[in-house]
């Protein structure tokens, strides 16, 4: 007797971002086995990312290097510069790269932490000589060489922060845990005025770590070191600041993964992406893991990674972005909110030249690739298009003990120019999936919801968003259906508003 | 008989020889010397000291005829006063008994007080030093539980490892130095103090038994004359009977004098007595003799006046 068709709706799907650590038979359509270069839209979709738009004209300075590092200084006067770093060079500007290397000042690495403060940047890298720029100086110069400065191989550091008025910085390539502070707004005179140290080998919770990075937040100084952390209060007055907190087995890999997000700091610890508050609160309860959702992947690529990563937080596009340059994977963390089990909504940049990255406070979020300086805007990667992917987990429709058979796939497609968006299904957890695919505009289902006509040759309307509804005829069945859409991003913002599935329910196994 | 001599006679009314009379005042002075010399060897005898004797139930004095006297006690104070000799020797040639002790006492405070002094003469330098290092040492377990307090304190703050260009270290630390500085401070100054002290009090010990050695010295002596004026108090003691012997001599003596005053007086009214009758004697022969010299005189003139006359008759003649 043959059964009614029946039509499942998975709405915005996806748009709890990817769930890899869960069965895949208990998971909830709206997460995604694969988000990859997607990020979770404005409206609660999946969509996917904007692409690079690549500044740089002229990158000689930068050889055949990438851009490990950027930096934006300004000042209080206006001034303002970017820096960036790589081929063992301090660069400036975005079209043309400059080299701003000190004379006879040699760098054989481009892992720099630079910090504004009081008007100056200041350049840290583990067994160099702090560099100091300022509009008055008017160029990078050796710290030793500005007026005042008061500087020895204590701060050839690898970590610092500019925080309670001053400059702070940590590990050399002898001394991972003694902290120094400079004097009071100076940042340049680490031995006179207020200037100071702490050794916190003593401090550690568990006994013995080191120093990988420091924040300042809520009015404490927060050490992280790479297997636990410790909290200083009252760090505006280092001389008697003291423990406030400390979490034992939970630290920070990599200094450069910390980003303030306002309320909260975020970096990456072994076990994944972390937050001080939560880990403070909580004292790193697992399950408080903020990257729960995707864990094994994250943890793979912090054990496997080979280059420091770096990190950016945006508030405009409410991500936290971390890569490995060396795995050429960025995970993108949504941070408009928090998912039942605590952990943040995650896509996947796989494949992409994001290489650094940071934010200007006008929002503009420049990125450094291989080829200089771009920002992140519109929908190509410095060009050229880059493949947007979905893949639902498996579903079973309420009934994993029965056939199903999968009659038609209709995709509601919001956005996009004229990209070719694959949609594909697979049974039974197999990774061989059968597809159709559809070009976006060219259909007749296509719907543009605003057009460009103008009257009296006046835009009444400003270009609209035009919705793709497409109806897939499909074969086969199995009793766990995996449906998924790919597209080559070329220019067009492209979002899977959602997904209709119509499916034969055969009988029970 | 001579012409002078008969002019005298006639002149007298007796027949009056010069010579003889020349010759019998002569012998007037003999006989007077005679009698004189009798009567100077019956005085004595009338003036001799005559003995006599005083007896009491203890004692008994007996004059002698030369002056002197003999004492003569009665057995019971006989023997008394031969304890009291004995004890007199004791007391005078015995040592005094607790003199070596009080020596040995006093030789003892001396050598303390030599101590004493001694040290009080000594520099305060390594006593100011020993001083401050046994104040130190009161203080350290203090300290080092202050210091451990504060260990711990900055432990637990994690701040043991914090050094500034300011403090050093901790402010903490700055501060808890700075007490251990002025606690060094006041117990040198205290160390400093205390020695003077203690040299003032040595050198008032030192005083003190030397003051003491010196009055056990004085108790020694004291009792040395103790002993002696036992000594000398026995030996009187054994002479009180012969000093009552003699006292009772004594006041019997006004009573042995009354009588010798007598007796003196009597030889003297006799000797005077006598004395008075040769002078009467005397005295009559010597008128006889002023006498006729004051007759002589003139009846020498008369006869030179007659022999001047006649020759001057004779010559006028």
């Amino acid at each position: 007797m043959a059964q009614p068709l029946q039509s499942i709706n998975l709405v915005a799907p996806a748009f709890k971002g990817i769930n890899d650590e869960d069965s895949p038979l208990a998971q909830d359509p709206s997460f995604a086995e694969v988000a990859d270069n997607a990020i979770i839209d404005k409206r609660g979709r999946l969509g996917a990312r904007q692409g690079i738009n690549l500044i740089t004209s002229d990158k000689t300075e930068l050889g055949s290097d990438r851009i490990h590092k950027i930096h934006y200084f300004y000042d209080q006067d206006g001034n303002e510069k970017l820096f960036s770093t790589g081929n063992n060079k301090i660069l400036s500007g975005t079209a043309t790269l400059v080299d701003e290397t000190p004379a006879s000042y040699t760098i054989t690495a481009n892992n720099w932490k630079m910090v504004n403060f009081n008007d100056h940047c200041y350049f840290f890298q583990r067994g160099y000589e702090p560099l100091v720029y300022s509009n008055a100086l008017g160029a990078v110069t050796k710290m030793s060489s500005v007026s005042g400065a008061s500087v020895g191989v204590n701060q050839y550091c690898h970590e610092a922060l500019a925080a309670f008025g001053r400059l702070w910085c940590v590990g050399t390539a002898a001394n991972k845990t003694t902290i120094y502070w400079s004097d009071l707004l100076i940042g340049h005179n680490w031995t006179g005025g207020s200037s100071g140290s702490i050794d916190i080998s003593k401090a550690w919770p568990d006994g013995a770590d080191e120093v990988r990075a420091l924040a300042a937040h809520n009015n404490s100084l927060i050490i992280f070191g790479e297997h636990s952390i410790v909290v200083y209060g009252g760090a505006n007055s280092p001389a008697t600041m003291a423990i406030t907190d400390t979490v034992a087995g939970l630290g920070c890999i990599c200094r450069n993964s910390v980003q303030h997000i306002g309320t909260d700091v975020l970096f990456l610890s072994h076990g994944g992406l972390r937050s001080v508050g939560r880990a403070v609160q909580e004292k790193s309860l697992p399950l408080t893991d903020l990257s729960r959702n995707i864990k094994s992947q994250l943890t793979d690529l912090i054990a496997n990674r080979t280059d420091p990563t770096d990190s950016v937080y945006s508030p405009e596009n409410a991500f936290y972005l971390v890569t490995f340059p060396a795995e050429n994977t960025t995970l993108c963390f949504d941070l408009r909110g928090k998912l039942e089990n605590g952990s943040y909504r995650v896509t996947r940049w796989p494949s992409s030249k994001f290489e650094a990255w940071h934010r200007k406070d006008d929002g503009t979020l420049y990125i450094g690739t291989s080829n200089g300086i771009g920002t992140y805007f519109g929908y190509q990667d410095e060009g050229e298009p880059y493949r947007f992917k979905y893949v639902s987990p498996g579903l079973t429709f309420g009934d994993p003990s029965k056939t199903k058979f999968l009659k038609k796939l209709r995709p509601t497609i919001v956005g996009g120019g004229t990209e070719t968006i694959f949609l594909k299904w697979a049974y039974d957890l197999d990774d061989v999936f059968k597809s159709a695919s559809f070009t976006l505009g060219a259909d007749t289902s296509s719907i543009a919801f605003f057009n460009q006509t103008s009257e009296y040759n006046i835009a009444e309307f400003s270009g609209g968003t035009s919705i793709t509804r497409k109806s897939i005829n499909t074969t086969s069945g199995g009793s766990i259906i995996t449906v998924g859409v790919e597209a080559d991003i070329n220019g067009s913002e492209v979002s899977i508003q959602e997904i209709n599935v119509l499916a034969l329910m055969g009988k029970t196994l | 008989m001579g012409l002078i001599s008969k002019l005298m006679g006639e002149i007298i009314g007796e027949d009056i020889d010069l010579g003889d009379l020349y010759t019998g005042l002569g012998t007037a002075g003999s006989q007077a010397q005679v009698a004189a010399g009798q009567l100077a060897t019956q005085l004595p005898g009338m003036t001799a000291f005559r003995p006599f004797t005083v007896s009491s139930g203890t004692s008994q004095v007996m004059a002698t005829p030369e002056g002197g006297f003999n004492i003569g006690l009665s057995p019971a104070a006989q023997a008394q006063q031969d304890v009291l000799r004995r004890q007199a020797n004791y007391y005078l040639t015995q040592p005094v008994q607790g003199v070596n002790e009080l020596g040995q006492l006093g030789q003892m405070a001396g050598g303390l007080g030599a101590q004493f002094m001694n040290q009080a003469a000594m520099p305060t330098g390594m006593r100011e030093a020993q001083l401050y290092g046994l104040m130190r040492g009161m203080q350290m377990p203090e300290e080092q539980r202050q210091q451990l307090a504060l260990e711990e304190r900055l432990a637990s703050q994690g701040r043991l490892g914090v050094q500034t260009a300011q403090y050093g270290g901790t402010p903490e630390q700055l501060a808890f130095e700075k007490a251990r500085q002025e606690a060094q401070n006041q117990a040198a100054l205290m160390a400093i103090q205390q020695g003077q002290a203690q040299q003032a009090q040595q050198a008032g010990l030192g005083t003190q038994y030397a003051g003491l050695m010196s009055q056990l010295a004085g108790q020694s002596m004291g009792l040395q004359q103790m002993q002696q004026q036992l000594g000398l108090g026995a030996m009187g003691g054994s002479y009180l009977p012969e000093q009552q012997a003699l006292g009772m001599l004594g006041a019997a003596a006004p009573y042995v004098s009354i009588a010798d005053i007598a007796r003196r007086q009597g030889a003297g009214l006799y000797g005077e007595t006598a004395m008075s009758g040769l002078d009467a004697y005397l005295a009559g022969r010597l008128g006889q003799a002023n006498l006729v010299g004051g007759i002589v005189p003139g009846v020498v003139q008369g006869v030179g006046n007659i022999l001047n006359t006649a020759v001057e008759g004779l010559f006028n003649l």
